[in-house]
C-alpha cells in the first residue's frame, strides 16, 4: 500500500512538467501562424496589389481594366459558359445520383466509379480527350464523316459540364442518400403518382444539396483554366485573360484585378449557400425511416439506360486520351507505339517525378497540418480557436488561380520573409496544402467530432495529459480518415493545375503544367502520354491505400471525394 | 477522506444549475445524488470531478482544496454513462492506462490490472476489445480501470443506467460490494430511485440546483421532509390541509386527528400501504368516508382510490395486499388512517 502511495506521488511531479494550457496555446498559435503566413497573407497581397499604383494606392488597375470593352466581354463569356456548364452538369448528375441512390441497378458500384474518373486526372483531360473526340482531327470528324466545329464556347463548356459533374454528383448524391420513407409514404397513401411525388418531396427535400452543386460547379467552371485554354480556340474567359496578363504580359497589377472579380462569384456563393442552408433545418431526424427501394423493371430499363450512357461517354474521355497515347501519329498512323512514353521532349520524366514527390509531401505534410488544425480547433479550447476554424474552411472559396497569383505576389517579394521559398518545391506542397485545406479540415473535424467526448474526459480523469489522449486515444482511432486525407491532398496535387500554373519555373516542373505546355505545342499523343501516367499513379495509389486500410480493417472510410 | 462542498453555484447563460450548494460526503460512505433530469446532480459530479468549474464555491477532499488541481491531477476515478473504453485498447490496456499514465512499471500495472479484472470477475476477458464484449461487462471494465490507480473518490455517473434490467441489477449489488470492501469514498449520480434506495449509505436529493433533504434511505422514506421527496421516492398522498379557528386541522369539511397540531400546517402526507378501506367506519384515528373511484389489479397488491366526502377532488389511494374483499367501484367505503402514519410536508 505504502509502495502504491509512493507511485502516486511520483505522477502528481511528473505530470506537471507538461503544462497542458500551455500546450494548447503553443500548437495553436502555431496553426495560426501558419495560416496567415500561407492563406491571408497571399490573399491580402492580391487586393493590395490590385489597387497598387505608380504612386501609392488607387482605383486606377480597376479603371483601366473595366474601362475596356474586352473585360466585360470576357466577363459575359465566363458567365454565360460557367452558368450553362453548371445547369448540364447538375442536371445530368441529378439524374445519375438518383439512378445511383433511388433505384436497385445492378453494378452500382461500377457506375459509381467511372464517373469519377475525372478527378483522377489533370482538370484539362476533358478537353484533351473532347478533341480527340470531337476536335478537327477527332473521331466524329475524321472517321465518321461528322463536319463539328468544336473548338471555342462549345467545348469549354462542355469539358467544364464533363470536369465539374462528379463534384456535383458526390453532392447531390449524398442529399438523395438521406430520405424519410415515412413522407414516401404519407404521399403515395394520400395517392400522389410517381411524378408528383418526385416534384413534392424529393426535389424540395434536396433543394439544399442542388443548390450547393449548382454553386459548386459554377465557381469550378467560371475558374477552371485548363479545359479553357487547351479547347477554348479563340474564345476567351477570364480564367485565361489572367494567365495571359500575367505569364505573358507581366502586368501583375491587371491579372490582380481579375484575380479579385474570380473571387467575386466565390464569394457570393458562399453567402448565398449561407442563406439557403439556414433554411435548411433538419429536414431528417432520428425518427426518420430509411426509404426502401422496390423493384420496378421500367424504373429500372429508364433509369439503367441512362446511367450506363453517361458512364460510357465518362469511359470514352480517359480512353480516347489512352488510346491517342499509344499509337503512332494521331489520326493519320494509328499503328500500336509506345513511343510517346519515352518523354524524349522537354524534361523528360522529370515532371512526372517532381509530381509524385510533391504529391507525397503534400499528402504527409497536409495530414499534420489539417489534423492540427481540426484537433486544436475542436479539442483545444483556447482564444484562438474560433479565428483557426474560420481561416480553415475559409479556402473553400478561394479559386486555384487566385490563390497561385496570390502565392506569386506574396513571396516574390523580397521583405518576405518566406521570400527564399520563392521558386522551390516546398512552396508548391504549402500551396496545395493551403488550396485544399477547407476539404481536409472537414474530413478530419467531423471525424474527430464523432469521436465521443467522453473519451477525453475518461482520459483526464485517469491522469492522462492532453497530449497522452491524443496520441493514445485519438490518433488511433481516426488514423483511417486521416489516411484518407492523406490520398485526397496526393490526388489534389497530382492534378491541380490552375493553382500552380504560376508558381512553375523551368527547375520546378509538375506533370499537370507538362501536359498543358505539350498540348499547347502540338504534341498532342504526348501530352496525353502524360495524362495517362498521372491518371495511372492516383489509381495505383487509392488501390494501395484501400488494400491498406482492407487489411486494418476500416472499410468505411471514403477516399474519392 | 471525506468530501465537502461548500456553497457552490454553476450558472448555465440565465440558467441556475447549481445554486449556493452545500454537502459533505463522509470517509468511506457510498453517496447518491438523486433527482430528476435537470436537477444539476450530473454538473454537479462534474464540478468535482473538475470538468468543470464552478462560479463560486469550495470543493475540499480532506484537508485540500481542489480549486487549484486539474482533473488529471486529481486521482479520482470515474465510471461514465456509457461507451467510455477506449475502443482500441483490449479490456486488459484499458485498465491499465491510468496505471501508465502515474508511470508504474510495466509488470506492477499489468498484475495490478489482472487483479482488477478479477475483481470484476473478468480476467478471462483480459485480451478483448470493448467491442467484442457486452454492456455489462465492458462497465465492469470501467469500474475496475477507474479503480485500479488507487483513486481517493470514486465517481459514477448513471453507471447502470444503460444496461438492461436484469444485468443492472446484477452489477448493483456488486458495485457496492466492491466499494464495501475497498472501502473507498463514492458519489453515484442516478435518477433511479431503486438504485439510490438499495445502493447508498446516504442520498441526496436535489432539486432545482439545490439540496431538498439529505438522508439515508429509511429517513427519506419515513420522514420526507416536502412534498417532492416524497413523490420521488415512492407514492404518497398528499392532503391539503387548512387550520379552522377552534384550532384543528380541517381536510375539507372535515376535521383530521394529527399527532402534535400546529398552527403551520398546509400538507399532510400518508403512504398509500399506510391506508386502509373499510366498508363501515374503523377503529383508526382518521375514517373518512368516501366513493370508491377505481380499483386496479396490479398482481401482488390493489391499488383503490377514493374520494372521500369531506373533500371529493382530493383522491386518496390505498395499497392493499393480501387477500382482502375489494369494494367495487362505486360503492361507499371508508379510507383508514392513523394519526402517526401522517407526515408534514413542506412545500
Amino acid at each position: 500500500m505504502s509502495e502504491v502511495a509512493l507511485l502516486l506521488q511520483k505522477q502528481v511531479s511528473k505530470g506537471s512538467w507538461v503544462n497542458d494550457k500551455k500546450v494548447a496555446l503553443i500548437v495553436s498559435g502555431v496553426v495560426l501562424a501558419m495560416m496567415v503566413a500561407f492563406l491571408i497573407v497571399p490573399i491580402l497581397s492580391i487586393l493590395s496589389r490590385s489597387f497598387a499604383v505608380s504612386d501609392g494606392f488607387g482605383l486606377e488597375n480597376y479603371i483601366n481594366t473595366l474601362g475596356t470593352s474586352r473585360i466585360w466581354e470576357l466577363g459575359l463569356n465566363s458567365v454565360v459558359m460557367a452558368s450553362l456548364a453548371a445547369s448540364i452538369a447538375v442536371s445530368l448528375a441529378y439524374a445519375y445520383a438518383y439512378a445511383l441512390q433511388r433505384t436497385d441497378l445492378p453494378f452500382k458500384g461500377i457506375l459509381r466509379i467511372v464517373i469519377m474518373v475525372p478527378l483522377f486526372a489533370p482538370s484539362l483531360v476533358q478537353a484533351q480527350g473532347l478533341i480527340f473526340l470531337l476536335g478537327r482531327n477527332g473521331v466524329f470528324n475524321r472517321f465518321l464523316g461528322f463536319d463539328i466545329d468544336i473548338y471555342g464556347f462549345w467545348g469549354v463548356t462542355l469539358a467544364n459540364s464533363l470536369y465539374t459533374f462528379p463534384y456535383a454528383f458526390l453532392i447531390l448524391s449524398a442529399a438523395l442518400a438521406v430520405s424519410d420513407a415515412r413522407l414516401y409514404e404519407s404521399a403515395v397513401v394520400m395517392g400522389a403518382k410517381p411524378f408528383r411525388i418526385f416534384r413534392t418531396v424529393t426535389l424540395p427535400s434536396t433543394r439544399y444539396g442542388i443548390f450547393a452543386a449548382i454553386f459548386v460547379a459554377f465557381s469550378l467552371s467560371i475558374t477552371d483554366f485548363g479545359n479553357a485554354v487547351v479547347i477554348g480556340g479563340n474564345f476567351n474567359v477570364l480564367a485565361t485573360e489572367i494567365y495571359n496578363k500575367v505569364i505573358g504580359q507581366g502586368q501583375f497589377g491587371l491579372g490582380a484585378v481579375v484575380g479579385v472579380m474570380l473571387l467575386m462569384p466565390a464569394v457570393i456563393s458562399k453567402l448565398l449557400e449561407k442563406q439557403i442552408s439556414k433554411r435548411q433545418h433538419a429536414q431528417v431526424t432520428d425518427q426518420s425511416t430509411p426509404l426502401q427501394i422496390r423493384p420496378n423493371r421500367l424504373r429500372n430499363l429508364v433509369f439503367g439506360s441512362y446511367a450506363w450512357t453517361i458512364a460510357a461517354i465518362f469511359l470514352s474521355v480517359p480512353l480516347i486520351v489512352f488510346v491517342a497515347s499509344i499509337v503512332k501519329l494521331w489520326p493519320y498512323n494509328m499503328a500500336f507505339s509506345l513511343k510517346h512514353y519515352a518523354f524524349d521532349v522537354q524534361n523528360g520524366t522529370a515532371p512526372l517525378w517532381n509530381s509524385v514527390g510533391v504529391a507525397f509531401a503534400t499528402a504527409f505534410l497536409g495530414v499534420v497540418v489539417v489534423a492540427s488544425a481540426a484537433i486544436v480547433s475542436a479539442k483545444f479550447k483556447t482564444v484562438l480557436s474560433g479565428p483557426i476554424s474560420f481561416l480553415s474552411i475559409l479556402p473553400a472559396s478561394i479559386p486555384g488561380m487566385v490563390l497561385g497569383l496570390g502565392y506569386v505576389l506574396a513571396f516574390n517579394n523580397p521583405s518576405n520573409p518566406f521570400n527564399m521559398l520563392y521558386g522551390t518545391f516546398p512552396l508548391i506542397v504549402l500551396l496545395y496544402i493551403y488550396y485544399n485545406h477547407a476539404q481536409g479540415f472537414l474530413i478530419s473535424s467531423t471525424s474527430l467530432k464523432q469521436i465521443s467526448s467522453t473519451f477525453d474526459e475518461a482520459s483526464t480523469m485517469l491522469g492522462g495529459s492532453t497530449l497522452r489522449t491524443l496520441f493514445k486515444v485519438t490518433l488511433p482511432l481516426i488514423w483511417p480518415t486521416l489516411l484518407g486525407v492523406g490520398v485526397f491532398f496526393f490526388m489534389r496535387a497530382m492534378v491541380s493545375l490552375s493553382a500552380v500554373i504560376f508558381l512553375i519555373t523551368p527547375q520546378t516542373q509538375v506533370a499537370a503544367v507538362s501536359v498543358l505546355q505539350l498540348s499547347d505545342r502540338g504534341a498532342a499523343n504526348q501530352a496525353a502520354a502524360f495524362s495517362v501516367c498521372i491518371m495511372l499513379i492516383v489509381i495505383a495509389m487509392l488501390l494501395v491505400v484501400r488494400l491498406v486500410l482492407w487489411l486494418a480493417g476500416a472499410k468505411n472510410v471514403t477516399l474519392i471525394r | 477522506m471525506s468530501l465537502e462542498v461548500r456553497g457552490v453555484s454553476k450558472l448555465y447563460g440565465s440558467v441556475k444549475a447549481l445554486d449556493n450548494l452545500s454537502l459533505t460526503v463522509p470517509d468511506g460512505n457510498f453517496t447518491c445524488f438523486l433527482g430528476p433530469s435537470g436537477c444539476g446532480k450530473t454538473t454537479l459530479l462534474r464540478i468535482i470531478a473538475g470538468l468543470e468549474s464552478a462560479d463560486s464555491g469550495q470543493i475540499t477532499l480532506g484537508m485540500n482544496d481542489l480549486s487549484q488541481t486539474q482533473p488529471s491531477e486529481r486521482n479520482f476515478g470515474v465510471v461514465f454513462q456509457s461507451y467510455s473504453l477506449f475502443p482500441n485498447l483490449s479490456a486488459l490496456k484499458n485498465v491499465m492506462y491510468g496505471l501508465e499514465c502515474r508511470a508504474w512499471p510495466k509488470a506492477k500495472a499489468k498484475a495490478r490490472a489482472m487483479e482488477m479484472l478479477d475483481l470484476v470477475h473478468l480476467a478471462d476477458q483480459a485480451d478483448k476489445l470493448p467491442s467484442q464484449m457486452s454492456g455489462g461487462q465492458q462497465q465492469r471494465v470501467a469500474i475496475a480501470r477507474a479503480i485500479a490507480p488507487q483513486p481517493s473518490l470514486l465517481l459514477l455517473d448513471e453507471p447502470l443506467s444503460a444496461l438492461d434490467a436484469k444485468v443492472r441489477a446484477e452489477l448493483r449489488s456488486e458495485v457496492r460490494k466492491i466499494q464495501q470492501d475497498i472501502g473507498i469514498t463514492t458519489i453515484m449520480v442516478t435518477h433511479d430511485q431503486s438504485e439510490a434506495l438499495e445502493m447508498a449509505d446516504q442520498i441526496v436529493v436535489l432539486r432545482g440546483g439545490q439540496v431538498e433533504q439529505v438522508g439515508t434511505a429509511r429517513e427519506l422514506y419515513h420522514h420526507p421532509r416536502t412534498e417532492f421527496v416524497a413523490n420521488f421516492i415512492g407514492t404518497i398522498n398528499s392532503l391539503a390541509v387548512e387550520p379552522n379557528d377552534k384550532g384543528s386541522l380541517m381536510f375539507g369539511s372535515a376535521p383530521l386527528v394529527v399527532p402534535d397540531s400546529q398552527g403551520s400546517i398546509r400538507k399532510l402526507g400518508v403512504r398509500p400501504e399506510a391506508v386502509t378501506i373499510s366498508s363501515s367506519p374503523a377503529k383508526t384515528d382518521n375514517s373518512l368516508a368516501g366513493i370508491a373511484k377505481t380499483v386496479r389489479f396490479l398482481g401482488n397488491y390493489n391499488v383503490v382510490e377514493v374520494a372521500p366526502d369531506c373533500a371529493p377532488d382530493q383522491i386518496i389511494s390505498a395499497e392493499l395486499r393480501g387477500d382482502l374483499a375489494l369494494p367495487s367501484e362505486g360503492d361507499a367505503v371508508y379510507v383508514n388512517f392513523n394519526s402517526e402514519q401522517l407526515r408534514e410536508l413542506q412545500a
